[in-house]
C-alpha cells in the first residue's frame, strides 16, 4: 500500500514531465519513449509509472485527457499544465546543477 | 491555479469515484493491450505476448492501489468503512453499547450542565462595551461605598475615565391606579448608561444632567418590564408613571439581553441616583459620608493598569481620611476586581463553588472513562481471535489502532450528543426554578455554542482515555495463542485491568464522600441554629414609606395590624420587624460604649440594627437569654432601650453583665445611648455561613420603622394562615403591595441555595459514582468468572469446596477494593480544604462522614461481587468440561 518510493522517484517525475512536455502522451507511450530514447538503458517498471503519473495530476502538475490513440482506441492522455511547466524548468535546473556538481567531483581527481 | 486543480481533483475522485474506477480500469488494460500488440507484432505467440506483458507491468492491482492512495480520498474512503464496520460491531452488541453510551453520556451531561453555569456566571463578560475595561471598586473587606466618597473618588481619580455608582433596590412602581409592582433595580449616577455603552431600544439613557443634585424624576424600564407590564408598547416611552406615589417619565426601554451590572439579579428599571429621596423616602445617604450603600465601578483609561489605579484610589483615600478623620479608616485600601459579581463579595464564593463543582465533575468524567476502558478491556479480549486473525492476514498495527479508535470515537460522540442534550434538560430544569424570595435572582442557564465545544473538547479527549489503553492492548496480541484460542495467561499476572479497578473505586470513595458531606452539610444547614424558629412561622412583607405614609401613620397602621393579627384563629404570638434576617438590606451602623470614649475608625465595631415590636421575639422563636423583652411601654418619650445578641454583648462588654449599660450608635460623643435591657441568642443575619455577627433590636416605639415585616406564630398550615395575613393586611389598606408572604421555612430557600445546590449536584454524582462503581465491579467479576469457568470447574471437579473457590474467585478483587478505597480516603484528606467552599459546620475530615461513605462503597462493591461469585460456586463441573 506504500506510496512510490523507488530510487527513481525523483528522477522518474522529472523523466515523466519532459516525456510530456513535447506533446501529450498515454501511459504506454511514456514508458516506451523513456526506454527508447535512453537507448534502452532507463528500464522503467512500467506499473510503477501510474501512480506517478496519477501523483502528478492530483498535484496539479499535469492534466489528463482521455482521447482517440493512433488505433482508435481511446486512451488516457497526459499533458503539462502550466504549474507543470514551471516545474520541469525547475527540476531541469535542479538536475543540471546536481550532475554538474557530481560531474565536478569526480573530475577532480 | 494549481490548488484549484488539487481541489477539482480531489472532488471529482469524491464525487465521481464509480467513473474513477472504471477510468483505471481502462487505462491499465489498455496499456496491457499495447504491449501485447506490440509483442504479438514482434512475433511472439498470443500465450506468451500476454504473460510478458503481465511480467513487463507488475502486480496490477497493487499498483492501482497506489493510484487510489493518490486520490487524496483514500483516507475518507477509510474512514467510512471504518465507520461502517465500526457501527457494525456495536450494533452486535446492543447492551455493552448502550451502557457504554449511558455511562459517557451522564459524565459529559453532568460536565456539560457544571461548565454551562462556569460559563453564564464567571466566564461570560458582562454585556456591555469593552467589559475587559471596566473594574469593580471593592473596599477593604467589603464593597460598599458612602455617595461623598465616591464623588470624591470620581472627579479626584486619574486612572478612570469615568467612574459611575450604582445601587440595587425595591420601589413600588404603578403603571396606572390600583396597579402597583414591587420591583428592583438600580439608582445609578448620570453617566452609567454612557460609560457602559447601552443604547436603549427606545428612548435614550438617562445622562448627567438628569442625576444632577435634585434629579430629573425619569426612568429607563427593562426590556422584560416593558413587555410584561408595557405590552411591548412602541409608544411607552413618554409615559408617566408613579414610583411611591411620585410621578417619573419613562424616558427609554434598555436592549434585550442587559439586566444591570450585576450578573445575578435581574434589574427592571433605571433610575438617577440624585432621585434617592423620592426612591427610597426617609434616608439621606446621598450627603452622609458615614453610610455605606453603594457600589461604584470604573471604566480604566487605555494606558492605565489595574495596579496604578489601586495606587492612584488609594491616594484618594489616604487624602480622605486626612481630611475626614473620624469616619474614615486610613488603613483600609481599594482593590479592583472584574465587574458583574458585586466584587468580590461573590466572585470569591462563587469561583470557590465553581472550582469544587468543575473537579468534582471532572472527576465523575474520569470515573466514567475508567469505567468504559474496563469494558472496552474485557471486550478487547474477547475479540482477540478475531484481532488474531487480522493480524495475521497481514493488517498493519496501526490500521487495527485506528479501527479500534474509530469505534471508541463514535461511543463517544454519541454519549456527547446524548450529554448535550441531558445537559440542556438539565439547565431547563435549573432555569425554570424560581425562588420564593422577594429579590429577582437571575437562574437562567443557557449552553451556547461555547459550552458546546466545551461538549464536543470532553467526548473527544475521553475517547483517548478510555479508548487508547485497551486499544494498544487489543492489538499487542500475541498471535499464536489468540489463534488457537487459548485462554491468555496474562489474567493471573497484575495487570491494566487491576489498575482500572483500583482507579475506579478510589474515584468513587471520593465522589461518594463528597456527596455524603454535602448532604450532611445540608441537614447541618437545616438544623442550624438561625436565631430564630422557621417551623410554624408565617411572614408578610410590604413597605408603607413607599405608599407615602409618615412616621405617625405607619406606627398607627402598625398597632392596628398587630392587634388584628393576634386575633386571628391558630396565632399564639404577633410581632413586627424592619427587615427579616436572612433577607439582604440589613443596616450596619458603629456601636459604641457610652463609658469610653469614641475610638478611632479603625477599632470601631459595626453592628446590624433590627427594629422589632413587642411580641416579635415570641413570634419568631428567639430566645431571650436574660432581661426582659420590648413592652408596648417603650415607647417616644421612655428611655431609649435596646435588646442585643450575645455576640453584641460579648463584643462590647466581654465579661461584664451588659444588663443595664449603656451604648451609642452615632459617633457623636455626648450621645447618651441606650440601656440594654436584654440579651437574645445570637442567630445567622446575612448567610448561613457567617461568624456570629453582633446585631442590636430596637423597639419600633422609639424608632419607627420604614419595611414592615409582619410575623406571626401560628397552629396552623402555613398556607392557611398566608392567606388570612394577606387578605388582614389588605382590609387595612388594599393598596399595598405585598411581598415575601409565606411560611418562613420557604423563605429560607435563597440563604439554603447554596447548601441545597451542592447537596443535589454532590449527591447524584455520588450516586453516579456508586452506580458506575457497581457496574464496573459486577462486569468485570463476571468477565473473570467466565473467563475462568472451565478452571473453576476443573477444581470443583477435583474436589474444591466452595468457601476456596469463593475465595479464589473474590480474594483479588477485595483486595482491589480495599487499597482503592484507602486511596481515595486519603485523597480526599488531601484535598478536603477545598470542599469547605461548599460545606457549613461540618469539617471536611468529618469521621462519620468517611466512615458512612467507606461502609457505603464496601457494601457496593460486595453486592456488585455477589452474583458473579454466586456463579463461581454454583458451576457444574460435568457440564463445563463437556461444553469444552
Amino acid at each position: 500500500m506504500g506510496k512510490p518510493t523507488d530510487l527513481v522517484q525523483g528522477t522518474l517525475d522529472l523523466l515523466i514531465l519532459k516525456t510530456i512536455s513535447l506533446e501529450p502522451m498515454n501511459g504506454w507511450a511514456i514508458a516506451k519513449r523513456i526506454v527508447q530514447v535512453s537507448g534502452s538503458v532507463l528500464q522503467v517498471q512500467q506499473g510503477s509509472l501510474y501512480p506517478a503519473l496519477h501523483r502528478l495530476e492530483h498535484q496539479g502538475w499535469i492534466k489528463a485527457e482521455w482521447s482517440d490513440s493512433q488505433n482508435h482506441r481511446r486512451a488516457k492522455f497526459y499533458s503539462l499544465t502550466a504549474a507543470g511547466h514551471k516545474r520541469l524548468q525547475s527540476e531541469l535546473d535542479n538536475w543540471h546543477r546536481l550532475s554538474n556538481a557530481i560531474g565536478l567531483v569526480i573530475e577532480a581527481v | 491555479m494549481r490548488w484549484l486543480a488539487i481541489v477539482r481533483n480531489t472532488l471529482r475522485s469524491l464525487f465521481r469515484r464509480r467513473r474513477a474506477e472504471a477510468e483505471l480500469e481502462d487505462e491499465f488494460r489498455y496499456h496491457l493491450e499495447r504491449e501485447i500488440e506490440s509483442n504479438l507484432r514482434a512475433g511472439m505467440p498470443p500465450r506468451e505476448a500476454r504473460l510478458a506483458a503481465l511480467r513487463l507491468i507488475g502486480p496490477i492491482a497493487f499498483h492501482q492501489e497506489a493510484c487510489r492512495d493518490w486520490r487524496g480520498t483514500a483516507y475518507l474512503e477509510t474512514c467510512a468503512r471504518d465507520v461502517r464496520y465500526a457501527l457494525h460491531m456495536l450494533r452486535r452488541t446492543p447492551l455493552f453499547t448502550a451502557a457504554a453510551i449511558l455511562t459517557l453520556a451522564l459524565g459529559i451531561g453532568a460536565n456539560t450542565t457544571v461548565f454551562t453555569f462556569v460559563d453564564n456566571i464567571l466566564l461570560r463578560p458582562l454585556p456591555v462595551r469593552d467589559p475587559q475595561q471596566l473594574a469593580f471598586l471593592n473596599w477593604g473587606a467589603g464593597v460598599n461605598l458612602s455617595y461623598p466618597n465616591y464623588a470624591d473618588l470620581r472627579d479626584r481619580n486619574r486612572a478612570f475615565s469615568s467612574l459611575i455608582a450604582y445601587r440595587f433596590v425595591p420601589l413600588s412602581l404603578s403603571i396606572r391606579a390600583r396597579e402597583n409592582y414591587r420591583v428592583w433595580g438600580y439608582e445609578a449616577s448620570g453617566d452609567y448608561f454612557e460609560t457602559l455603552g447601552i443604547k436603549p431600544l427606545l428612548g435614550r439613557g438617562f445622562g448627567p444632567e438628569d442625576d444632577k443634585p435634585g434629579g430629573n424624576p425619569v426612568l429607563v424600564v427593562s426590556h422584560r418590564f416593558w413587555r410584561n407590564h408595557f405590552a411591548a408598547d412602541p409608544n411607552a416611552v413618554g409615559r408617566q408613571v408613579k414610583i411611591n406615589g411620585y410621578p417619573f417619565t419613562v424616558i427609554g426601554v434598555a436592549p434585550p439581553g442587559f439586566a444591570g451590572t450585576e450578573l445575578i439579579v435581574d434589574a427592571d428599571f433605571w433610575v438617577p441616583m440624585n432621585m434617592e429621596p423620592r426612591i427610597e423616602p426617609g434616608s439621606n445617604w446621598l450627603h452622609s459620608r458615614y453610610a455605606s450603600n453603594i457600589w461604584a465601578m470604573g471604566r480604566l483609561k487605555p494606558d492605565v493598569s489595574r495596579a496604578r489605579a489601586e495606587a492612584d484610589l488609594n491616594r484618594i483615600s489616604q487624602e480622605l481620611a486626612a481630611e475626614y478623620p473620624d469616619v474614615l479608616d486610613r488603613k483600609v485600601r481599594f482593590r479592583l476586581s472584574p465587574p458583574g459579581l458585586i466584587g468580590q463579595a461573590l466572585r470569591g464564593p462563587i469561583t470557590g463553588f465553581g472550582v469544587v463543582l468543575m473537579g468534582i465533575g471532572g472527576l465523575v468524567l474520569l470515573l466514567a472513562c475508567v469505567n468504559l476502558a474496563g469494558m472496552l478491556t474485557a471486550r478487547a479480549a474477547d475479540r482477540r481471535h478475531e484481532i488474531g486473525i487480522r493480524l495475521a492476514l497481514g493488517a498493519s498495527k496501526a490500521r487495527l489502532l485506528r479501527q479500534l479508535m474509530t469505534e471508541s470515537l463514535l461511543l463517544a460522540a454519541m454519549g456527547g450528543l446524548v450529554g448535550f442534550a441531558i445537559a440542556f434538560g438539565a439547565c431547563r430544569l435549573f432555569s425554570s426554578w424560581r425562588l420564593n424570595i422577594d429579590i429577582p435572582i437571575e437562574t437562567a442557564l443557557q449552553p451556547d455554542a461555547f459550552v458546546l465545544g466545551f461538549t464536543a473538547a470532553a467526548a473527544l479527549s475521553t475517547t483517548l482515555f478510555f479508548g487508547l489503553m485497551p486499544a494498544i492492548q487489543a492489538i499487542r496480541t500475541d498471535l499464536i495463542p489468540s489463534l488457537r484460542n487459548a485462554p491468555a495467561n496474562r489474567f493471573h499476572r497484575w495487570g491494566v485491568r487491576d489498575l482500572i479497578v483500583t482507579g475506579q473505586i478510589a474515584l468513587s470513595v471520593i465522589l461518594v464522600i463528597c456527596s455524603v458531606l454535602a448532604v450532611r452539610s445540608l441537614q447541618h444547614a437545616l438544623t442550624l441554629n438561625l436565631g430564630f424558629e422557621p417551623g410554624n412561622a408565617v411572614s408578610a412583607s410590604f413597605d408603607l414609606q413607599l405608599q407615602g405614609y409618615d412616621e405617625k401613620r405607619s406606627r398607627t397602621f402598625d398597632a392596628a395590624l398587630v392587634a388584628k393579627a393576634s386575633a386571628l384563629p391558630g396565632i399564639q404570638a404577633a410581632g413586627i420587624i424592619n427587615n427579616f434576617p436572612l433577607r439582604i438590606g440589613e443596616d450596619n451602623l458603629v456601636v459604641s460604649r457610652t463609658d469610653r470614649p469614641m475610638p478611632p475608625p479603625s477599632e470601631r465595631h459595626r453592628a446590624t440594627t433590627y427594629k422589632i415590636s413587642p411580641g416579635y421575639l415570641r413570634a419568631a422563636g428567639t430566645k431571650l437569654l436574660r432581661g426582659r423583652d420590648i413592652g408596648s411601654h417603650d415607647r417616644e418619650g421612655a428611655p431609649a432601650v435596646a435588646l442585643v445578641n450575645q455576640a453584641l454583648a460579648d463584643l462590647l462588654f466581654g465579661k461584664e453583665d451588659p444588663l443595664g449599660k449603656h451604648f451609642r450608635m452615632t459617633l457623636n460623643a455626648a450621645d447618651a445611648g441606650m440601656e440594654i435591657v436584654g440579651v437574645v441568642e445570637t442567630g445567622k443575619y446575612e448567610s448561613l455561613g457567617e461568624d456570629p455577627k453582633p446585631v442590636v433590636f430596637l423597639p419600633v416605639g422609639q424608632t419607627g420603622t420604614e419595611e414592615t415585616t409582619l410575623v406571626v406564630r401560628t397552629t396552623l398550615p402555613a398556607q392557611q394562615t398566608a392567606e388570612l395575613l394577606r387578605k388582614t393586611i389588605l382590609d387595612l389598606d388594599p393598596e399595598l403591595t405585598l411581598y415575601s408572604v409565606g411560611g418562613l421555612k420557604d423563605q429560607l430557600a435563597l440563604p439554603l441555595f447554596p447548601a441545597r445546590a451542592a447537596a443535589i449536584l454532590l449527591g447524584v454524582f455520588g450516586f453516579l459514582a456508586m452506580v458506575l462503581a457497581a457496574t464496573g465491579l459486577f462486569a468485570l467479576m463476571a468477565y473473570a468468572v467466565a473467563r475462568r469457568t472451565r478452571e473453576i470447574g476443573i477444581r470443583i471437579a477435583l474436589g474444591a469446596r466452595p468457601g476456596l473457590v469463593l475465595s479464589s474467585v473474590l480474594k483479588r478483587t477485595l483486595v482491589l477494593c480495599a487499597v482503592g478505597v484507602s486511596l481515595g480516603a486519603l485523597a480526599t484528606l488531601a484535598a478536603g480544604r477545598l470542599l469547605s467552599a461548599v460545606l457549613y459546620g461540618v469539617s471536611p475530615r468529618d469521621p462519620v462522614t468517611y466512615a458512612t461513605a467507606i461502609l457505603l462503597m464496601s457494601l457496593v462493591a460486595l453486592l456488585a461481587c455477589w452474583s458473579p461469585a454466586a456463579r463461581a460456586i454454583r458451576i457444574d463441573p460435568a457440564r463445563t468440561l463437556r461444553e469444552e
